[in-house]
């Protein structure tokens, strides 16, 4: 069996293929999936080539072979992979390797960025590859995902191959010089994603020579736990005469090779430029057996694009994004105004929060769908870890699903229904769990606490959740209620970390009902730190708080030299500093766009002026004039959408001195990029400047599908919609999304806006108006909305 | 030229300056994209074919008067390719939630860093006679050809970027072109532009593009 091999014996990947195909007389632009069909004689000397040179594996001629990259090809997608197994198969049996070589099903990238940044969705990816897999499945030995650079793209295929065989996954990403892929991520992410996937092999191949990629290599053998692939190039590619080469040769890169594989590489072989020569030369030298090394393990969590290792330093846990007794939150997520929900993980993060927990549990709301929409707005933005907060298991399955990273997942408790509806799922996706030492109720005593710990870390092992992928809460429990029993969480903690285990504390629970709770907040904090606690859940915009911890880091010797204590306390005091008072008027404010000084003017007038007098008698005339200026050439975008931010920021101190009416607001109007289309920054213009006027906007964001406008007309019943699009191609779908607007009966005014839209393209295609830019649109809603 | 280019893109005629608190900001913003662009570039020859106008190595053929009277005489091209990666996409995008303004001028400095790291690239291979670089989209050049040069370059593995259903390049700051090589092509202009007559740039007397 394959699997009792791996990690043991050490075996040999084959090499190049495109360089192979290259030397046959494949040219640009010519598919080579395509000579699976045409050539198989070619694709068996390859492999031949390659199994005769010491090869253990040899890997199907499929890298390309999807639905969408096959499109123009000249035969079937399945045909090109039954080819190319079959290929493969012969090979082997000619070599006289059918008990000890193994075909690899080859995967690269799909070629198409995956959503957020780009416009293909997980589930589609899924099912790309998962078309390939299918195919092919009960002939192949194993599948290898190659010269990837999304880890989201690695999930989806590793969940399409776990969930449909029982076959051995490997993966290799492709790592630039700065040490991450050109998706942005990183080694240690990438560790830790694919082992939390349950992959059997991972590795990196191609782009750099195996001497260039030395640093990103020991770090992926310090870090990994299961068995390491090597694939580097033959040296860099350098481009002669239009054409790549490269100069690297068999020896040089096999003496570099022998180096990895005394620290415990299990896997070797070549990517581009190498040749059956390089082959030959590495299974001569390598030994019969994997070098055993010691991987770390350690708790870590990661976001798309990083890693929060816990260990030295205590890991700040944003608490913000839940609605618990946060009004605006609540309104916010019902409302499904989630760019709220997004500001306020912005700001936890530049707070210094690691990692951010996410709860989105209200009555009557769709949790699995809330969380997981609000997970992907979260990680469009911000590149922490997140903490998925949830009771209902569905919603954390759907969440841990779609998530890009590996999650904190809270939680789980003594129950065992819990344990066992919750556990399955961090098995599955990669995660590391909280386990809330409860069952029936609370245990009042330290020591029931830690056996209700004891027990979670059990029945964890037993779904095989290894105890760097568990962190215990012992419970914060108020002082106003259960005043003896604070400290017995203390002593439980001190307890629990004995086990081996991290630790969690909800810190603000403690002060509930007492005056002056930022003051308990920190002591309690002070004392919990000092107990073992490794991840508070607190908030990081108390700046008292967070110093606490700064404090803490500097007494206990985890910031050497203190450095980052000063570094922060310092600019902390600086920024202290009282500020002006400042002459500016309100009206001068909204003209210069000052931002941080709005809230003051606006309060300030506040204090002599009814709200509505400060509207109509100074920001609404100081708009006027920004407008004005605008359109006259005066100023210039930046200061006009300046004005705008401003402006909003002012509405928003006046809306919370007096209840706003429905009536009040103008609008709703509802605005959306169109299908197809990514580029949103003119729409967005147009929604703060709107904004700025005292419109609603309800903005759909971009590459909105037609269905979801004319759903979005349906509920929100506007008073007008606004489309935009860039190019010539996405005005085709801005036209469907009228032609079905009408066709649905919306008679509202639809106007539309976009790089290469005209007044004529905008009558042709069944707009109402076009406008060119903000003002513009500002100017046609004010005279049609009347 | 970077700054001055991303002045053009935020509305500024020629010889307008931003001053004040605007100035120091979109100064921030310039220096902010530098940091942290990840400028890639990739090139790669190609021979030419007439009438009809093809790549002769794919046969791909490339359609438009304007390309086709702008490649006229070119015995060779260049496909290229530029981007700056997806971080600062990414950055820009969460500006967007929090600093529109930020956003706005950072999105201009990051289209003209590319412009001018584009230009510098092209620069550096030393080809003397040579036309302009055409992309695809601008003019009567089919933005379909995208979708050519992106698998002729394989962007996705050079660059990191990919070309959408709808044509459109991801990350957004990434740039694909053609150059004729052999002869100096003629001067561009705005003759087979859809917007020649609404053009913001060409009502201050300016061009979208550097006038040669």
């Amino acid at each position: 069996m394959l699997r009792d091999r791996l990690g043991k014996d050490l075996l040999i990947f084959d090499g190049a293929m495109g360089t192979q195909l290259q030397n046959a007389g494949l040219t640009a632009g010519d598919i080579p999936e395509e000579l699976n069909i045409k050539r198989p004689e070619l694709l068996k000397s390859i492999h031949k080539k390659y199994l005769d040179a010491g090869a253990d594996f040899i890997t199907t001629n499929t890298f390309g072979c999807n639905r969408l990259k096959m499109a123009e090809a000249g035969n079937e997608l399945e045909e090109m992979l039954l080819a190319a197994v079959k290929n493969a198969k012969e090979a082997r049996k000619e070599a006289g390797r059918e008990e000890d070589a193994y075909i690899v099903l080859d995967i690269g990238p799909i070629g198409q960025l995956l959503e957020p940044m780009g416009t293909l969705s997980f589930d589609e990816a899924y099912d790309i590859i998962l078309e390939q897999v299918e195919l092919v499945k009960d002939q192949v030995d194993a599948v290898l995902f190659e010269t990837m650079s999304d880890l989201y793209e690695v999930k989806a295929g590793v969940l399409a191959v776990k969930e449909h065989t029982d076959l051995p996954v490997f993966v290799t990403m492709t790592f630039e010089q700065n040490a991450r892929t050109l998706s942005g991520n990183d080694p240690e992410t990438f560790v830790n994603v694919a082992e939390g996937l349950g992959v059997d092999v991972l590795g990196v191949n191609c782009s750099l020579g195996p001497k260039e990629l030395g640093p990103i290599i020991e770090e992926i053998l310090k870090k990994a736990s299961v068995p390491v692939l090597l694939q580097p190039n033959a040296g860099l590619p350098c481009l002669e005469h239009g054409e790549t080469h490269y100069h690297v040769t068999p020896q040089e890169y096999v003496q570099e090779m022998e180096k990895y594989i005394k620290e415990g590489a299990a896997i070797v072989g070549g990517c581009c430029g190498t040749t059956p020569e390089f082959i030959r030369k590495l299974s001569e030298a390598a030994p019969e057996k994997v070098i055993s090394r010691k991987a770390e393990r350690q708790t870590r969590v990661s976001g798309p694009t990083q890693t929060v290792t816990f260990g030295e330093r205590v890991i700040v846990c944003g608490e913000r994004l839940n609605p618990t007794g946060k009004k605006r939150m609540k309104k916010a997520l019902q409302e499904e105004r989630y760019d709220e929900l997004i500001m306020e993980g912005i700001r936890q993060q530049e707070a210094g929060a690691h990692v951010l927990d996410v709860n989105v549990g209200l009555p009557g709301i769709d949790e699995p769908k809330t969380m997981t929409k609000v997970i992907k707005l979260l990680q469009e933005v911000i590149p922490l870890p997140l903490q998925i907060d949830s009771s209902d298991p569905q919603a954390i399955e759907k969440a841990c699903r779609y998530y890009n990273g590996k999650p904190i997942i809270n939680s789980v408790n003594g129950k065992d229904e819990v344990m066992d509806a919750v556990f399955p799922i961090v098995k599955k996706y990669g995660g590391v769990v909280i386990g809330l030492t409860l069952d029936e109720g609370i245990p009042k005593k330290a020591e029931e606490r830690f056996k209700i710990a004891e027990k979670i870390i059990k029945k964890a092992g037993e779904y095989g959740i290894g105890k760097e992928d568990i962190i215990i809460d012992c419970l914060t429990l108020t002082a106003s209620a259960q005043q003896k029993e604070v400290r017995e969480t203390l002593r439980a903690m001190k307890m629990v970390k004995k086990l081996g285990v991290h630790t969690v504390l909800g810190v603000s629970n403690v002060s509930f009902g007492l005056p002056n709770r930022p003051l308990l907040n920190r002591t309690f904090l002070t004392l919990a730190m000092e107990a073992g606690l490794d991840l508070p859940i607190i908030n990081p915009l108390d700046e008292e708080l967070m110093g606490t911890i700064d404090a803490f880091h500097v007494l206990f010797y985890k910031d050497v030299d203190g450095k980052d204590y000063i570094k922060r306390q310092s600019k902390e005091t600086e920024t202290k500093a009282p500020v002006k008072d400042n002459a500016f008027q309100l009206k001068d404010m909204i003209l210069h766009g000052l931002k941080d000084e709005i809230e003051g003017g606006v309060r300030k007038e506040l204090e002599t002026k009814k709200p509505l007098d400060v509207v109509n008698g100074e920001i609404i005339p100081a708009l006027n004039a920004v407008g004005e200026d605008y359109e006259k050439g005066k100023i210039f975008l930046p200061q006009l959408i300046q004005s705008a931010e401003t402006t909003k920021k002012a509405f928003e101190v006046i809306k919370e001195s007096f209840e706003t009416k429905e009536g009040d607001e103008k609008g709703p109007v509802i605005m959306a990029t169109v299908e197809g289309d990514i580029h949103d920054i003119g729409k967005n213009i147009v929604k703060v400047v709107l904004e700025s006027y005292g419109y609603r906007v309800i903005d759909l964001g971009k590459d909105v599908k037609v269905e979801q406008v004319v759903e979005a007309n349906r509920k929100y019943q506007p008073k007008a919609i606004g489309l935009s699009a860039l190019m010539t191609t996405t005005v085709a779908s801005m036209e469907k999304t009228i032609q079905a607007l009408k066709q649905d009966g919306c008679e509202v005014p639809i106007w539309v806006g976009g790089a290469v839209l005209t007044e004529d393209i905008a009558r042709n295609i069944g707009a109402d108006y076009y406008t060119e830019d903000a003002m513009a649109s500002v100017n046609l809603l004010e005279k049609i909305l009347k | 030229m970077i700054r001055k280019r991303m002045l053009k893109y935020l509305g500024y005629g020629n010889g307008q300056e931003p001053s004040g608190e605007i100035k120091k900001l979109l100064e921030e913003c310039l220096e902010e994209v530098k940091k942290e662009a990840c400028p890639k570039a990739v090139v790669r020859k190609f021979h030419l074919d007439h009438d009809p106008l093809c790549l002769r190595e794919t046969g791909d053929e490339i359609a438009g008067k304007q390309i086709g009277e702008l490649l006229d005489g070119c015995e060779e091209c260049l496909l290229i390719g530029c981007t700056l990666g997806i971080s600062i996409e990414r950055t820009i995008r969460r500006m967007e939630k929090i600093n529109m303004t930020k956003a706005v001028a950072m999105d201009a400095a990051a289209s003209a860093y590319l412009e001018c790291f584009c230009d510098d690239y092209e620069g550096k291979l030393g080809i003397a006679d040579r036309t302009f670089r055409a992309c695809p989209g601008y003019g009567d050049f089919p933005l379909e050809f995208n979708q050519k040069i992106a698998k002729l370059l394989d962007i996705p593995k050079t660059l990191g970027a990919a070309v959408t259903a709808s044509d459109l390049l991801i990350p957004q700051k990434t740039m694909l072109g053609i150059i004729g090589i052999g002869t100096t092509g003629q001067k561009r202009n705005c003759a087979a532009c859809v917007r020649r007559k609404s053009c913001s740039f060409r009502k201050r007397g300016e061009r979208c593009y550097e006038i040669d």
